[in-house]
């Protein structure tokens, strides 16, 4: 899966970080950032003059029409101007979220310390029949 | 019409793709449900799909293998719930081979081994595909757990897989018992901007849920909306499968 900066930021406010940050220093994975990042992506000149309905004749002439313009729903394209902190950072969740899979292990519950069972990447949340 | 994923040698434990999986499948790929989707799940956070019961996976593996068309876009997050763990497994397969073969950009998250939300974070679900247990049952039967079941090791192979199937159609009381389980949790689970689509049976009382579910309370000045968008297998003028859509309004 290729690495793609805006799917990646519009995951971010569904990570409960802190749970993330946690589990990626267990596995030996990443050092992500304390706190959860605030990235924003900014498009290259050419494709934020695309997006806005051309006024005359000379600017679409501008436009790089080889590619199609960024839209917030399209992550197809990957064309987008990043600050190397946030780049990083960024990288590091795809590598977590998007290459990693534990395959045998097991969670456990923070509360009550029952372990959740990880075998051949299929967790089990199903608690035995005396603990239902 | 798109294509239905298929389901090569599907073991005996799970639910094959049935009139009310098909059922399911239209709704979804219907313009009016599509056109209500994409404007609802446009706002930039990704949209995270759950199938409670996948089953074979075919419901899952349709709407990630089509994102973009029956959600407007790509950037999708699917999850599977079943208690079947064999589901578990086979609906994986389904999915990834579906995305596969579409070209799909959609991520499937996995199948975790659960009964309904257990195990999931509230407000959560921006898409939430139920197609439950609805037949009317004396019970419900009891889940079965790799390590600690009341079955594990009794049964021969036989027994195991109609007690795994039997999970995937026994409603209980009123075939109601899970999808009240499910109801009950619905205003938990779902974003704000979340939808539901849950499949019922002529014989669990529609009129009946709909009105219990326009009486939740409101939150952050919506309020709750039920309506049937979808209805099949007309039965001396009843019609026996309904696909009711939840949401805020």
């Amino acid at each position: 899966m290729a690495f793609n900066p805006l799917f990646l930021t519009n995951l971010l406010p569904r990570i409960e970080w802190t749970a993330l940050r946690d589990a990626a220093a267990e596995l030996g994975l990443a050092t992500l950032p304390e706190t959860k990042p605030e990235i924003t992506l900014h498009r290259q000149q050419s494709r934020r003059q695309q997006q806005q309905p051309p006024s005359s004749e000379s600017e679409m002439e501008e436009t790089d029409e080889t590619t199609p313009p960024l839209l917030p729903m399209d992550t197809t394209s990957s064309n987008t101007i990043l600050d190397p902190k946030d780049e990083q950072v960024l990288r590091d969740l795809h590598r977590l979220l998007l290459e990693t899979q534990v395959v045998e292990g097991k969670m456990v519950c923070g509360n009550c310390g029952f372990e959740y069972r990880i075998k051949e990447g299929i967790a089990n949340f199903l608690l035995p029949s005396h603990l239902v | 019409m798109l294509p239905t994923p298929e389901t090569p040698g599907l073991p005996d434990s799970i639910y094959p793709p049935s009139e009310d999986s098909y059922l399911l499948l239209d709704a979804l790929s219907d313009p009016i449900q599509i056109s209500f989707l994409t404007e609802r799940l446009k706002n930039t956070t990704c949209p995270l799909v759950a199938d409670l019961g996948t089953g074979s996976g075919v419901i899952l593996a349709l709407v990630l293998a089509h994102a973009k068309l029956l959600l407007g876009r790509s950037d999708v997050l699917g999850l599977g719930v079943d208690i079947n763990r064999d589901a578990c497994f086979y609906s994986r397969n389904t999915v990834l081979a579906n995305c596969k073969e579409h070209g799909s950009q959609a991520t499937y998250l996995t199948t975790i081994n659960s009964s309904l939300l257990a195990g999931l974070r509230p407000r959560q679900i921006d898409l939430l595909i139920f197609n439950p247990p609805y037949v009317p049952t004396p019970d419900v039967p009891t889940a079965m757990t790799p390590e600690a079941g009341p079955f594990q090791g009794k049964l021969a192979a036989h027994d195991r897989d109609s007690h795994l199937l039997s999970l995937s159609y026994s409603g209980g009381k009123d075939g109601l018992e899970v999808t009240n389980k499910l109801l009950e949790d619905l205003p938990n689970c779902l974003s704000q901007r979340g939808i539901a689509y849950v499949l019922l049976c002529k014989a669990n009382k529609v009129e009946e849920i709909i009105k219990r579910i326009l009486a939740w309370p409101k939150s952050e000045d919506t309020e709750w909306k039920a309506e049937v968008v979808r209805s099949s297998g007309k039965q001396a003028g009843w019609e026996r499968l309904v696909i009711l859509r939840i949401w805020r309004s």
